[in-house]
């Protein structure tokens, strides 16, 4: 997976490209006075492009680098056989520390969905809710193995949004959501 | 009148007051990612109606200094910008905290953010009339060029993988390239949404490229945590940098504080452009470029002494020409205009006492800057100690505030997440970060200069002829970009 990143890179910048190319070309374009060749839709154009030429060369790149790796790979293939062995652990899991394992593996997809619910729903149900409950699971979620500190994660979440709330709302002006706890 | 402006700051107690608040409150805001010196410039200027030109114009000039220097707490102890100007202080400043060495980062940081704004100031005193001349002389072609230029530049930024710096550097101009066109207006990738015509906010993509991606690391590593950058007592000695520190870094202090307040006096540039410039520029011409990104103080020195030199540099098209540097000069633009004072050519003639207070305001305000952080930053270390899962939630929620605070609109914060994704799927395919800034900065200056251009080409074929300073740049862009590209397939070369 590591050797592809160029790969996959490449090709996940060459679709992006393409994207933007396409809806570059419906550009709707000013014809009238004072019209020049260069319009609203060359820079994007040349951009696009330029941004394609690079993910082609990052794919030709990876392939480049498979076939010099192959080439070595013969010259070298019967000079050592590694063999490797593996210890697995037969370890026994308690309930407690499979729940924290699961934590821990998938913090970075929790993250994403706490992110996404917290800008989901701030319009909707308001700064200090979404805030709270962003806050109090997002702390749960990043604390380290074993140190998960419900009271203080729960009181910190809602001290902190109520400070945030009412420094930018009271004294800064900024209008944030205010949502269902209408005051 | 000049020393008529300034005895008017220095006499009065309440100003001098003013000034430090503005300072301490700009720090604030400029450490604080989301939240940006344009942000507390505006917050505060209704609070001016009531008080003097002079007393207004003091503290809105304080928070635009404060909010700049506050920048480089967060880049160096967060690894987060707290501002657009301080990108570049991420570069070294955070490798440096990482090495256990954060107090002296902080104090180089703080004491060069000094020295810059004292070097724009003494160039605003000087010779402010003769570099609004030298501005005035930047028309399309020249900014055309100096784009170019600065672009060109990522390829230094890049280090060793040129295609990734580049494709980084593109994918920033393609996102400037949303919204309404320059010159015709045309709509663009709006996809029907009308929020969409005003474009993306840079303060949204920094806070998707470095905040999110921040949180999102550290959910990462929950099981490899990098080393613990806090440890022990803390020790704060002196500037938290030796004499011997301070002459070695003299020259690129030098090279930073022109090419600072070189950018700053041209519109539509601003610090973050200046900072990522000159940490170029000085990694570049440096005997040790490859120790640069690894935690040394050259890099936080370049990038801080530009972004702060950068301040008296976009004042003096402000004051001279009437002409914004940046959005936070053009918030003072307008606070002027509040405040009954007409910035242009005539400005000495009519308002000089309310210049010179301005020259007075900025002296006050450098040495306020330097005496909050030092006293400070025995705190700011402390933020070290807060462990990650409180700090970056909170962090995280303060930038939402921030990005929705800037237009008071939730599309902000929308795409604040959507380039949190971007960021999350860059770091995957190992894309910098820096060149997306800085396309994304440049990308519209080089766009609607060049359409002018080829507005200029379409009358004259032969235009660009009378304009030597845009060859001049074109050529050194060509030179320039053929030499890194050589050195750095050469490095290629000896490595393999």
């Amino acid at each position: 997976m590591k050797g592809k990143v160029d790969l996959i890179t490449g090709g996940a910048v060459f679709l992006g490209s393409l994207f933007y190319m396409i809806n570059a070309n419906s550009i709707k374009v000013f014809s009238g006075e004072g019209a020049t060749s260069i319009n609203s839709k060359t820079i994007p154009i040349i951009w696009g492009s330029c941004l394609m030429l690079l993910s082609i060369l990052m794919i030709s790149r990876y392939f480049i680098n498979v076939y010099r790796n192959r080439a070595k790979n013969k010259e070298s293939q019967n000079s050592d056989i590694v063999i490797e062995e593996r210890f697995e652990s037969q370890k026994t899991e308690t309930v407690t520390e499979k729940k924290e394992n699961y934590r821990i593996k998938f913090a970075v997809p929790l993250t994403f969905l706490l992110l996404i619910a917290y800008v989901a729903l701030m319009k909707e149900a308001g700064f200090l809710i979404t805030t709270s409950a962003y806050l109090f699971l997002q702390i749960v979620v990043l604390s380290p193995r074993g140190k998960i500190r419900w009271y203080s994660s729960a009181s910190l979440s809602i001290v902190a949004s109520i400070v945030i709330y009412e420094v930018f709302v009271r004294l800064l002006n900024v209008p944030l959501p205010a949502g269902l706890l209408t005051f | 009148m000049f020393v008529a402006g300034f005895s008017v700051i220095f006499s009065n107690p309440i100003i001098i007051l003013l000034i430090f608040l503005g300072v301490a409150v700009g720090i604030i805001f400029g450490a604080i990612p989301g939240l940006t010196a344009t942000m507390a410039v505006v917050m505060f200027l209704p609070l001016t109606y009531t008080m003097t030109p002079i007393m207004g114009i003091a503290l809105l000039v304080a928070l635009y200094i404060g909010g700049t220097s506050g920048g480089l707490i967060s880049a160096i102890l967060l690894n987060i910008p707290g501002t657009p100007a301080s990108v570049a202080t991420c570069f070294d400043g955070r490798p440096m905290a990482l090495k256990g060495q954060a107090t002296k980062a902080l104090g180089v940081g703080i004491f060069y953010s000094f020295l810059g704004t004292i070097f724009g100031l003494l160039l605003m005193i000087l010779i402010a009339p003769l570099l609004a001349k030298v501005a005035i002389m930047f028309g399309p072609f020249e900014y055309c060029a100096l784009a170019l230029f600065s672009l060109s530049l990522v390829v230094m930024l890049t280090g060793k993988d040129i295609i990734r710096g580049l494709m980084s550097a593109f994918i920033g101009m393609m996102l400037a390239t949303a919204g309404l066109a320059p010159i015709d207006s045309a709509k663009r990738f709006t996809f029907g949404n009308a929020q969409m015509n005003s474009g993306f906010q840079l303060l949204s993509l920094l806070i998707g490229l470095y905040a999110i991606s921040e949180v999102l690391n550290a959910a990462g590593d929950l099981d490899n945590p990098p080393p613990q950058v806090y440890s022990g007592k803390l020790k704060i000695k002196g500037l938290g940098f030796s004499f011997k520190e301070f002459k070695s870094q003299i020259g690129n202090f030098l090279c930073s504080a022109i090419i600072g307040s070189g950018i700053g006096i041209l519109p539509g540039i601003g610090g973050g452009t200046a900072g990522m410039l000159s940490y170029t520029f000085v990694k570049n011409k440096s005997k040790y470029s490859e120790k640069f990104g690894t935690g040394i103080i050259d890099g936080v020195v370049a990038s801080e002494t530009s972004n702060n030199a950068c301040i008296g540099g976009a004042m003096i098209p402000l004051l001279t020409l009437g002409i914004p540097g940046d959005g936070t000069t053009a918030v003072l633009l307008g606070a002027l205009m509040v405040h009954n004072v007409s910035a242009g050519p005539l400005i000495f003639q009519k308002n000089g006492a309310v210049v010179y207070s301005i020259y007075g305001t900025i002296l006050v305000s450098a040495f306020a800057m330097l005496v909050i952080e030092y006293i400070g930053m025995r705190g700011f270390i402390n933020v070290l100690k807060i462990p990650k899962q409180y700090l970056l939630p909170v962090v995280m929620s303060l930038c939402f505030v921030g990005a929705f605070g800037s237009s008071n609109r939730m599309f902000d914060v929308y795409c604040a997440f959507g380039f949190g994704i971007l960021s999350f799927l860059m770091r995957k395919g190992s894309l910098p970060f820096p060149p997306v800034i800085l396309g994304f900065i440049l990308g519209p200056l080089f766009e609607s200069n060049f359409r002018r251009v080829s507005q200029y080409m379409e009358i004259d074929s032969n235009s660009w002829e009378s304009h030597p300073i845009a060859i001049t740049f074109l050529i050194i862009t060509i030179v320039l970009f053929t030499f890194n590209i050589l050195k750095i397939a050469k490095t290629k070369k000896s490595k393999d």
